[in-house]
């Protein structure tokens, strides 16, 4: 509350000049409960959506909304758009709190940008208004979408962000007999009334929802706070007939667009056939078909009309070598069919935000595609370059995705990365020299997550751009670099830096002794806030395991006055170890740190983050040296 | 006459000098096909072996037009030069200022197979409501394959022709660009960067039109010849060779700055029948003539500012003014609240200001022509200031040519004080500019006798306070007291601004800058509208302030720096260090130590000065009569350095970046 003091003084600057507000403004209506915690009040919201035929729909939006600070989320307004997803109009009035129309604006204010600008192409556009005006204000917010796809129904964002409260919200979703239409609750449904619902109609509202404060380490709005997801359950698109009534259905609709788009010329069926005969066992023909696609395509991406859900053909690939994750899976398939080998297309959320999906309620809820041999339960990452066969990435795994096949596919779990995965082990051999420097010889081994930036790096980056990278992420002040030497596997995930370098000044100097740290690979710094309040669940969603092993040879004119204590402990969020000896003029440590993914109560956060202070605390144990004559 | 006696002259040479075409498509050299390494940078991902362009003033059909012609060949070498193979070409198509034709793209494997890029294969995005863009990508891309694509773009705006790179961010190994231009067209060439470029000229006779000045004011007018001419034609041939690729360092501008190009400025034209030269380009008293009597500029605001359902806000607010500055902080604020800003840079006017203001939406420029108007109103002497902003580049102050700027900012003489506004930021004290505007210097645009200004920059201050005791149990507890002035304080009000809550906001950075800290309480103080000071009080203790190891226990200085690394890591550099404005870093701290402390040793004291009073690190430790007392001053006085001063601003860096890193050793009982 503090803050919120602060925040009246910062505004007056702003509002001094609004015509003076009423003492009875539209604020005062709504309950003290819903201006605490809030950076918005939505005062009235309402969601129109009507399905008009199997292919069609049209869409209406209205939001009346106090924004109470900067921090609210109806400053910018943003309207996704695409082939199938046509604006019809859009409005933005601006109010004082008496209602005092101050200024509207109408479609042609909105600016339109391409969504994806780094795509080869992409219908996706989004319209843009973005008003930067002192708060308190009331925005209404509405606009018209004609729909030319049912895949993929506007959901009901309750509450569209953290700090937003609700004074009523609602949404009426009317489809005909035969269109019928399946819905989810995300989060407690029980603050969602049904009233007069006619029939073919879903009509639901809310009403006096209090704001959620934002908390660090929160699970993301997305995805925790209520919302509705719809979904029809069939419908056609492009002229194909959808079926989403299930999974099941779901999953054979979407791979009934991948169907007759596997033909490959007679050149890459040679090519095929000439891998595979060189190929000893079927996980070596993989190897080689994986690294045969690897090597010979790059990933563009191209989105249009039903082409963002559709692969290009096979041809198309061989003839450009490059396509999107669509076409280089679908290219991929066809490339593992010709040698005998059956996979399929897994779609799936990438991202680091995965959302939650319920195995009874079918949805569009993903954004790409990975390719999985059921047989040999391999995956195949087919827009990477670098990537080994069954390596998926950190933004790919741990959470669930949909299997395509022809007689329907279901949810599967996709790889987990955890702490066997993601592993980092450092060795290093420290210098100090009499004049005070220190030389340093650091080797890395990075597995999994800790990988993927030089896989990425192999494929897309200069060494120079990847030395740049290293000295910015070092923990260690302004060095020199002498050798920088990267080998990165083909055969595993796995990553193997060598490096040697020197570091003017490096410890803090107290008179004529040194404290001087040990590791000085990756050392964990990253402690979470203190909180005199925690109300939210923690989400930590990853999982790795850090080793540091090094020694630190002395010149003779320095001696160990201090060593930090050997310590080791443990908790269910992870574990560290730490050990240390001297052996003459040289100091010998081994440090071992596991940190676990986690999802805990609210109660559990002083506990979570005091284990992550104790293992920071012991990462910046410094050993003190001693000047001897 | 003159013609005539042209012709006898010239009718003995040769009417075309064919100039031996520089790289013909799809003609690739073996050498080229096999190459696998560019010798001169082997790092290098990719390669542009040529970049070939020319820039004609075509003036053979009374189309008079402008035909850049570009030719591009390059050599991947590794996976991450394949990004070179996705190609953008942005263009004007607001009023189809430009047309671009004429593309094609192949590439050519490293087995020499050539794969022609499709009419389909080439997209366009409309970027926003000016700009397009051509978007295509090379098929069959490998490590070797050799990648094609040349275009022509035509416009008619004669006054500023294309630009034209002689540097990319990969090595160019041949860099050739052909200028056209008949005798009669003059145009100033304005060269920048560090890459040698040789330039060749020859002239041809050609049958041309020509054009006339028929009157230079109020506005341009030209009128085309009724046939056409033998004139004489000017060839320019600019040729660089194994350019390297252009690094960015800290601390620049923008790259386009530094990067090597040259552009071309419309001077003159001279007519063919007499010979006299008549400018074009205007001087700069011309120029802010043509601006003042422009619609979509003067007109706007040379009078006043002041539609009615303003004059019905403020007039009342106006009356409770009691000084003029408030009454130009009113104006301000009411500028600010009542429109929106949607874009922070602009000169001209797209709709009247009337309109704009009341649709509530304007770019900045806009707002500051408005508040330019109004302030004329009140009586307040007020002018327009053109500015190229930081990304936009530096300014050409002998060229009158109103390209070189991207924005307006507003000068006004209040109470005798010249006074600098830009209105894009929100409420930023008079005389402080958004740091995007810092770019030095500015065209103060009075009718009569434009000229060049210093802009403003203001020196940004952090003042640390700290009274801290150490207890007993190692735990340092006290005040900590911030003062910020000008940029620094408007960046920590952004942050605050932005904190769900100021106390975990300062926790949080507090236990990131110095040691885990817990933080009681945050006061803000000092902070109104329009003020360049914000203090911060801050309650907290540092529970593992200390290290302890052995007999000792150390500290260190408690207080934010941003550079507690060195940002030079670079030993040598290429171009000059432009910071923003100058700054100072101030920390004064004492630490009460509990009775029975024993201080065993202290961080050597410094001080250190750059040449010219540019820069200076203070930097004292002592023992005082409670404990240990810490004063560091750190201060950039200057905002630009050669590149010979880096040595010496390096190492003044380094060595405040050394300091933070010192303890204090303590015996504790």
């Amino acid at each position: 509350m503090k803050g919120l003091g602060f925040f009246f003084l910062l505004l007056t600057c702003g509002f001094a000049v609004l015509p003076a507000q009423s003492p009875a403004n539209l604020l005062d209506l709504v309950p003290d409960s819903l201006v605490e915690n809030a950076h918005a009040v939505v005062l009235k919201e309402t969601n129109e959506l009507k399905i008009l035929s199997k292919s069609r729909a049209s869409f209406s939006y209205f939001l009346r909304a106090v924004n109470l600070d900067r921090q609210s989320p109806f400053t910018d307004f943003f309207i996704f758009c695409d082939g199938d997803v046509q604006l019809g109009s859009a409005k933005v009035v601006l109010r004082d709190l008496d209602g005092f129309v101050l200024n509207t604006y109408s479609t042609s204010a909105f600016e339109s940008y391409p969504v994806s600008p780094e795509a080869l192409y992409s219908d996706g556009r989004v319209y843009l208004l973005r008003l930067d005006i002192p708060c308190p204000h009331i925005v209404e917010f509405s606009y018209k979408l004609n729909l030319k796809r049912l895949l993929d129904l506007p959901p009901w964002k309750i509450q569209a962000d953290y700090g937003v409260s609700v004074v009523q919200s609602s949404y009426r979703l009317q489809y005909p007999d035969d269109l019928p239409v399946r819905f989810f609750f995300q989060g407690d449904s029980s603050v969602v009334q049904k009233e007069n619902e006619e029939e073919n109609t879903f009509y639901r509202h809310v009403q006096n929802l209090p704001a959620v404060s934002k908390e660090p380490y929160a699970p993301p709005a997305a995805f925790f706070l209520k919302r509705v997801y719809f979904s029809s359950e069939h419908f056609t698109y492009s002229g194909y007939p959808f079926e989403m009534g299930n999974w099941r259905k779901f999953s054979k609709a979407l791979f009934d667009l991948y169907r007759g788009r596997a033909e490959l010329s007679e050149e890459t069926r040679r090519e095929v056939a000439r891998l595979v005969a060189s190929a000893g066992s079927e996980e070596e023909k993989i190897r080689l078909l994986y690294r045969y696609v690897q090597q010979n395509t790059r990933y563009v991406s191209v989105q249009l009309g039903i082409g963002g859900f559709q692969p290009f053909e096979a041809s198309y690939v061989e003839q450009n070598k490059y396509g999107d994750c669509k076409a280089l899976t679908n290219f991929t398939m066809s490339v593992l069919a010709e040698a005998g080998i059956k996979s399929r297309p897994v779609v799936v959320y990438h991202g680091d935000e995965p959302p939650p999906l319920s195995d009874d309620f079918a949805r569009m809820a993903f954004n790409h595609v990975l390719l999985y041999l059921p047989e040999q339960d391999v995956w195949l990452e087919c827009t990477s370059n670098v990537y080994p066969p069954d390596y998926v990435g950190q933004g790919n795994a741990n959470r669930k995705g949909l299997l395509l096949d022809d007689v329907g596919g279901s949810l599967v779990d996709m790889p987990e990365q955890d702490t066997a995965t993601n592993v980092l082990e450092i060795e290093s051999e420290l210098f100090l020299e009499p004049s005070g420097k220190t030389r340093i010889r650091l080797r890395e081994r990075s597995r999994g997550m800790y990988y993927e930036p030089y896989a990425y790096g192999e494929q897309e980056r200069a060494k120079e751009d990847m030395i740049r990278w290293f000295r910015k992420r070092s923990p260690l002040p302004a060095f020199e670099l002498e050798r920088y030497e990267l080998e990165v596997s083909t055969q595993e995930p796995a990553a193997d830096l060598q490096v040697e370098l020197s570091v003017k000044g490096l410890g803090k100097k107290a008179g004529n002794r040194l404290l001087f740290p040990l590791l000085t690979g990756q050392p964990f710094d990253e402690v979470p806030p203190r909180l005199k309040e925690r109300n939210l669940p923690v989400y930590y969603p990853v999982s790795y395991k850090k080793t540091e092993r090094g020694v630190l040879h002395l010149p003779s004119g320095k001696k160990v006055e201090s060593l930090p204590e050997s310590k080791s402990f443990s908790s269910p969020y992870g574990s560290y170890r730490l050990q240390l000896r001297q052996e003459g003029q040289d100091i010998c440590f081994e440090r071992e740190l596991l940190i676990l993914a986690v999802e805990l109560p609210p109660e559990e956060y002083a506990a979570w983050r005091s284990f992550l202070r104790k293992v920071a605390k012991a990462d910046a144990s410094k050993v003190v040296l001693l000047e001897t004559p | 006459m003159i013609l005539k006696h042209f012709f006898l002259v010239f009718c003995f040479i040769p009417l075309f000098l064919f100039a031996q075409q520089p790289m013909k498509w799809g003609k690739i050299p073996k050498g080229d096909l096999e190459m696998r390494v560019y010798e001169p940078d082997t790092s290098a991902g990719a390669v542009i072996l040529a970049d070939v362009g020319s820039i004609e003033l075509d003036f053979t059909t009374g189309k008079n037009r402008i035909v850049f012609t570009h030719h591009r060949r390059i050599k991947i070498l590794k996976p991450s030069g394949f990004k070179w193979a996705d190609v953008r070409l942005p263009y004007r198509t607001k009023n189809n200022t430009d047309k671009l034709y004429a593309y094609k793209a192949q590439t050519i494997t490293p087995s020499g197979e050539k794969i022609a890029l499709k009419r389909d294969n080439f997209y366009f995005e409309q970027l926003n409501s000016d700009w397009g863009c051509k978007k295509f990508t090379f098929p069959q891309v490998e490590e070797g394959a050799i990648l094609e694509y040349t275009y022509k773009l035509e416009s008619s705006d004669f006054f500023t022709l294309p630009e034209w790179f002689f540097q990319e961010e990969i090595p160019i190994r041949y860099n050739h660009l052909k200028l056209v231009i008949p005798q009669f067209m003059k145009y100033i060439f304005l060269y920048q960067g560090s890459v040698s470029v040789d330039k060749t000229t020859d002239y041809y006779m050609g049958n041309l039109y020509f054009i006339k000045v028929l009157q230079t004011a109020p506005e341009l007018r030209l009128a085309v010849s009724g046939s056409t001419y033998p004139l004489r034609v000017n060839e320019t041939i600019f040729t660089a060779r194994d350019v390297p690729a252009f690094k960015a360092e800290p601390y620049m501008t923008s790259m386009d700055d530094y990067i090597a190009k040259i552009n071309f400025q419309w001077q003159a034209i001279e007519d063919p029948t007499d010979l006299r030269t008549t400018p074009v380009m205007q001087t700069w008293e011309e120029l802010a003539d043509e601006l003042y009597g422009s619609f979509s500029f003067g007109l706007q605001f040379a009078k006043s500012f002041w539609p009615f359902e303003m004059a019905t806000k403020l007039n009342p607010l106006l009356k409770q003014a009691t000084t003029t500055v408030d009454s130009v902080l009113t104006v301000y604020s009411h500028l600010q609240d009542a429109v929106s800003v949607d874009r922070a840079t602009g000169i001209f006017c797209s709709k009247d200001l009337e309109t704009l203001y009341a649709k509530g939406k304007a770019d900045a420029g806009e707002l500051n022509l408005m508040m330019i108007g109004a302030l004329r109103k009140l009586g307040i002497p007020a002018w327009p200031v053109l500015i190229s902003t930081r990304s936009h580049g530096k300014t050409y102050e002998q060229y009158p040519f109103i390209d070189q700027f991207n924005h307006v900012i507003v000068l006004a003489k209040i109470k005798g004080e010249f006074t600098f506004m830009d209105l894009g930021a929100r409420a930023y004290p008079l005389n402080y500019l958004p740091v995007q505007d810092l770019n030095y210097r500015g065209m103060l645009l009075t009718r009569s006798n434009p000229r060049w200004i210093d802009l403003p920059a203001p020196k940004s201050e952090s003042i640390y306070l700290g009274d801290f005791t150490l207890d007993e149990e190692g735990v340092l507890h006290g005040v900590l007291t911030c003062h910020f002035k000008g940029y620094e304080a408007f960046r920590q009000m952004g942050i605050s601004q932005e904190a769900e809550d100021l106390r975990q906001l300062w926790e949080e950075r507090l236990s990131k800058n110095i040691s885990a800290a817990e933080v009681d309480s945050v006061l803000v103080e000092e902070w109104e509208p329009f003020s360049d000071h914000l203090s911060v009080k801050i309650s907290c203790s540092f529970p593992e302030a200390l290290t302890e190891a052995g007999d000792l226990s150390y500290l260190s200085m408690v207080g934010l720096s941003k550079f507690k690394e060195n940002p030079f890591e670079d030993e040598e550099r290429l171009y000059p260090i432009s910071f923003p404005y100058p700054f100072k870093e101030k920390v004064v701290l004492n630490v009460s130590l509990s009775e029975g402390a024993a201080i065993e040793s202290l961080p050597e004291s410094v001080s250190l000065k750059l040449a010219n009073k540019a820069g200076k690190l203070k930097y004292i430790v002592n023992q005082s009569e409670k404990g240990v007392q810490w004063i560091s001053i750190f201060e950039v006085k200057q905002a630009l350095f050669s590149k010979e001063e880096y040595p010496a601003l390096r190492n003044l860096f380094s060595i405040y970046a050394e300091k933070w890193q010192e303890l204090a050793a303590l015996k504790l009982p």
